[in-house]
């Protein structure tokens, strides 16, 4: 779970940690008392209807600000370290 | 022991609106890294998606297109994974629920040892290609590499947040071949309904190819392997067949296939087991909480049916039939969409009397100069049909000069290529270098007399039976009428003349 | 000026500036001055933004002079919960993975506020990307309540109800995800509003759980909420669950006038375990509404216990993947030692994030994992619809439902750190409204005999912040709870 969440663990917290987890898992546990057949899942809070959005331009002008808060750059780009992959 | 080839393929296409997927950036190429981007895109905190309706719109019409049924309801889910391309830790995509299920294309059927069709041989044998799904996505950034510190990459994301369509193929195909037929046809539909450019080295028209083997008659699939770095059609077909000889070499030998994700090397002509740890990629889709379920109205999938396109194959035997041109040619002309808009611009130039008046010969001829003249002028200068100088209105007048007796066909192929050098009208040229037909008989038979006259000895060797030197005095016609003469009327009075 | 000034209501301090008798400048000047002496005790500001304020002061009172477009908002000096996206003013959310991060753009509400010519005075102390109860999870230090600083003010909002308490800005934003705005307004004696699920966009706050977070005004009264709410709610086009709907002058709603509504209770709520300080001063509560002419009946809302497992698999997997984006890729912290990309990622993330934020993207990733999802998240969703089945039976009986906010009164520093389940259960009551998607106000009610704070919760049905007022302001204006002061 930490890898896929992109988180390390010292040793010794390791241990209180999954101690912890497990007992939040062990809590939510009781949902499976409830008898939830032909119940449809809540995803959305709302009731209604989206608007999707008309195909306008909105002309870029934060970019600098964006990318100001960028921690390591090369000019214009973000820099990371060197990734292997297909071109 | 003989195996078949079992082949899917999923095609990323680029959309062409004029924003992202979610927000109103627009979608133009070719700026400064990190110019096009806002807020949203860049995944800022506090940002939210907002779905582009224009996006929607050409993935519906893809999926009538390709005859999916297109679902009133879908929903976008989020899609779990950290990479540097990827702003927000996930990428906006739909998995459980797609835009559209099903559907189908059809390709040429499969011509035995030669090389992708796409339509040689034309005929009506087709295989039928069927898909499975197509949804909506975002594009991620681009990671640039050979850029400066080389132990650095680096990321631009004036590309992330543009919207996809992913059409995934149904294990279909059983040859390279066949895959790039597919992908062919796929690309030409795409193309034709004013979605995508459908560019593979640009890579606005993407494609992964799954691919497995398994003994003839057994139904069961083998491992498949998913290739990845296809850049051209040719590398599709060369990747597949080189990864379907791979792994028959290695089942043969009694080893397996292990399922991975392969890169096809362009240059060394093999496929390559990718260098980074493969993963086991847990994206832990769920339903992305900012973004309500799609819902399309019955009404709206009507009003985009009744606006679609005639697409190549429809306009192609409309083509055969409304102008009696061969399947071959309508193949041709119907390959893009813009050349049969050009052949149709040309003919309605051509004669204002109604189309039933106008003959076959005349279509004919109209898509004989595009098929070779034209495309082989835009095909030596690189050059595409829209930058081409010559309009369908003046091919039209040049044919209708021909037709008129106004030039020889000769002729009139010098003044096609001034045409083409410098865009002028045909006439207009005709006029200026006074290439006019001569088909004053009078004038004619003054040149044809000369030349009898001028040449005792050709006679003499004609009348005695050497009859190939008709074509001779043609010439020689010719040549004393400055290459003007009416060929006809030419040869009428030689005929006569040289008895 | 002395600051007895920051003491009155935004009401009142607004009819001042209107009819001249103070300026804006005036008046930031003297929060910024009690700012610097009373924050000291309390800790509620993360950043303060003097010489900002002190700009936006004096362009309010040219606009006060020139009668421009005033609002009732005009020169009135607030300050934020530091999940609020501030253009160019720097934005934490209370983490170390966000110190230094200088937004590129205002959020919505934000910018509604600024609009209508509010003063920054600073952004304010949290629990780390809002999770949790007690605002002692922050990488800036815990809060102190202003009642007792040996107690927690409450969280995630801490920062905003105690700086509103202790009268260091006129009024103040929250956000709302199982409790954060109701709960800690609870424990500061202030009053919290939570308005319904797409009243008031999104877009601009912190994400934390989507599909439950929600901005709140954080006010001394009701009056004070009704004018923020006016300001901030409406359609969002940047935000696709932002309700459609036309937003109602909430001030209309200020009546001191319950007859003939039908007050819900439900037994759920006041079953053992719960504090007897706290249900006797709801009890109470309910007994004032009975004479006030309100009908007050039983009801029932039966899945209530499991509101609490539901929201921590539904609130974590949705905050697992919010958080993603904090990779120190593009802002934010970023370790200065690493040996390639996966390292990076971990490294900056476990360095910039606390032991609660970690804890919740575990969880959320599991229950998410492939084999769990159904489950846990899928099942989660399920229950869910339950409880929103559970209020909409309810609500064809009865206008708004009466609950305690908190089992307990606010409990001491450290007292429920190192067992989260515990801390969890402090949201029992406010978790369900938010799983609903209702609106829900927290008004003060009582105090404890060690003079802490105790609010009353009334949820409404989706959209009727309205009756919610209503109700609320004619609890207030039969009560002198709201008028009490921390002793600072």
């Amino acid at each position: 779970m930490a890898r896929l969440a992109r988180l390390s663990f010292p040793e010794k917290e390791l241990a209180r940690y999954t101690e912890k987890v497990t007992a939040v898992l062990e809590y939510v546990k009781q949902l499976n008392d409830l008898d939830t057949k032909g119940i449809e899942p809540t995803s959305h809070a709302v009731e209604v209807l989206g608007k999707p959005r008309e195909d306008v331009v909105c002309e870029p002008a934060l970019a600098d600000g964006i990318i100001s808060n960028a921690p390591a750059r090369d000019e214009m780009f973000y820099q990371v370290p060197r990734v292997i992959e297909e071109s | 022991m003989k195996y078949e080839a079992v082949i899917g393929l999923e095609v990323h296409a680029q959309l062409k609106t004029k924003t992202k997927m979610f927000c109103a950036c627009p979608t133009s190429s070719n700026s400064p890294p990190n110019t096009v981007i806002c807020p949203v895109c860049t995944g800022q905190p506090g940002t939210l998606p907002v779905v582009n309706k224009a996006a929607v719109e050409m993935a519906i019409k893809t999926g009538l297109a390709l005859n999916s049924s297109i679902q009133k309801k879908s929903v976008f889910a989020r899609k779990n994974y950290f990479y540097p391309d990827l702003p927000k830790g996930y990428q906006i995509s739909q998995h459980e629920l797609p835009l559209c299920l099903g559907g189908h294309l059809d390709i040429p059927s499969l011509c035995k040892g030669g090389s992708s069709p796409p339509y040689k041989g034309g005929g009506s044998e087709t295989k039928r290609i069927s898909i499975i799904r197509i949804h909506l996505e975002e594009d991620a950034g681009k990671l640039v590499h050979d850029y400066g510190h080389e132990d650095m990459s680096h990321v631009d994301f004036n590309r992330c947040g543009v919207p996809l369509i992913e059409i995934v193929s149904g294990p279909d195909m059983r040859a390279p071949q066949e895959g790039g037929a597919y992908l062919r046809k796929l690309r030409n539909i795409l193309v034709y309904l004013d979605v995508c450019e459908g560019n593979l080295q640009e890579g606005n028209f993407r494609c992964d190819a799954n691919i497995s083997i398994r003994p003839e008659g057994q139904s069961k699939f083998g491992t498949r392997t998913e290739l990845k770095n296809l850049n051209s059609f040719k590398a599709v077909e060369k990747a597949l067949a080189y990864e379907i000889e791979r792994q028959t070499k290695l089942v043969s030998e009694g080893k397996q296939v292990v399922q991975e994700t392969l890169l096809w090397n362009d240059n060394t002509g093999k496929t390559e087991s990718m260098r980074t740890k493969e993963e086991a990629h847990d994206y832990r889709y769920f339903p992305d909480p900012d973004l309500l379920p799609l819902i399309v109205e019955e009404a709206w999938i009507q009003k985009i049916k009744g606006g679609l396109p005639e697409l190549a194959d429809r306009k192609a035997t409309r083509f055969v039939k409304e102008y009696g041109i061969p399947e071959y040619d309508a193949a041709i002309l119907t390959d893009e969409k813009a050349l049969a808009n050009y052949y149709e611009a040309a003919i309605a130039e051509g004669d204002a009397s109604p189309l039933k008046k106008r003959s076959v010969p005349y279509f004919k001829k109209i898509s004989n100069w595009i098929m070779t003249e034209l495309l082989r002028e835009l095909k030596n200068d690189e050059r595409e049909l829209k930058d081409c100088p010559v309009t369908p209105q003046n091919l039209a007048s040049l044919i209708k000069l021909i037709d008129d007796g106004a030039i020889s066909s000769k002729i009139a192929k010098e003044v096609f290529e001034e045409m083409y050098k410098t865009g002028k009208a045909p006439a207009d040229i005709v006029a200026q270098k006074g290439l006019k037909q001569v088909s004053d008989e009078g004038a004619i038979e003054t040149a044809v007399d000369k030349v009898i006259a001028d040449n005792p000895k050709q006679l003499e060797q004609y009348k005695s039976g050497k009859v190939a030197l008709f074509g001779f005095f043609v010439g020689q016609v010719m040549k004393e009428t400055k290459g003007q003469g009416n060929p006809k009327i030419i040869n009428d009075l030689l005929k006569k003349k040289l008895v | 000026m002395t600051d007895t000034i920051c003491q009155k209501s935004l009401s009142s301090i607004s009819q001042m500036l209107k009819k001249g008798e103070i300026s804006s400048y005036e008046l930031t000047r003297a929060f910024i001055d009690r700012i610097e002496k009373i924050d000291p005790k309390i800790n509620s500001f993360i950043l303060k933004t003097p010489d900002l304020a002190l700009k936006q002061a004096r362009a309010a009172n040219d606009r006060i002079k020139k009668k421009e477009n005033l609002t009732p908002l005009t020169g009135i000096p607030i300050a934020l919960k530091d999940i609020f996206i501030t253009k160019d003013v720097e934005t934490t959310c209370g983490s170390k993975i966000l110190k230094g991060y200088i937004p590129p753009y205002s959020g919505t509400a934000v910018q509604k506020l600024l609009d209508a010519g509010t003063v920054l005075l600073g952004k304010l102390n949290m629990d780390e990307f809002a999770m949790g109860s007690s605002n002692e999870h922050s990488a800036f230090g815990p809060v102190k309540n202003p009642w007792n600083s040996g107690f927690v003010p409450g969280g995630s909002s801490g920062g905003s109800t105690a700086a509103v308490a202790a009268d260091l800005c006129a009024a103040s934003l929250g956000t709302d995800t199982g409790g954060s705005v109701r709960q800690p307004s609870s424990c500061c004696s202030t009053v919290g509003l939570k308005p319904t699920y797409g009243r008031v966009s999104r877009y601009g706050i912190i994400a934390f759980a989507s599909s439950l977070d929600q901005v709140g005004p954080i006010t001394k009264d009701v009056t004070d909420s009704a004018i923020m709410m006016n300001a901030i709610a409406g359609h969002d086009s940047n935000d696709a669950t932002s309700i459609d709907a036309p937003v109602p002058d909430y001030t209309k709603s200020l009546i001191a006038d319950v007859k003939g509504l039908t007050i819900g209770v439900p037994k759920e709520y006041f079953v053992e375990g719960i504090d007897s300080e706290v249900s006797s001063a709801v009890r109470a509560a309910e007994d004032k509404f009975k004479e006030l002419g309100a009908n007050c009946i039983g009801i029932s809302l039966p899945h209530t216990k499991y509101a609490v497992p539901t929201y921590y698999i539904i609130a974590p997997a949705e905050c697992s993947a919010n958080l993603a984006r904090y990779d120190g890729i593009r802002f934010g912290h970023r370790s200065k030692e690493w040996e390639d990309l996966t390292d990076l990622y971990e490294k900056s993330r476990t360095q910039g994030f606390g032991p609660e934020v970690t804890l919740r993207i575990i969880v959320g990733t599991y229950v998410l994992s492939s084999g769990y999802y159904d489950a846990y998240y899928l099942k989660a969703q399920k229950v869910r619809t339950l409880i929103k089945q559970d209020f909409f039976a309810a609500f064809k009986k009865c206008d708004a439902i009466l609950t305690p906010v908190m089992p307990t009164p606010p409990f001491k520093l450290g007292e429920k750190l190192e067992d989260p389940l515990t801390m969890y259960l402090s949201d029992i009551f406010t978790i369900p409204v938010n799983l609903a998607g209702l609106p829900g106000i927290s008004v003060p009610c009582g105090f404890s005999k060690a003079g802490l704070p105790i609010g009353l919760q009334l949820i409404g049905k989706p959209l009727d912040e309205q009756t919610l007022i209503r109700i609320a302001f004619t609890y207030e204006q039969a009560t002198d709870w709201h008028k009490k002061k921390p002793p600072l």
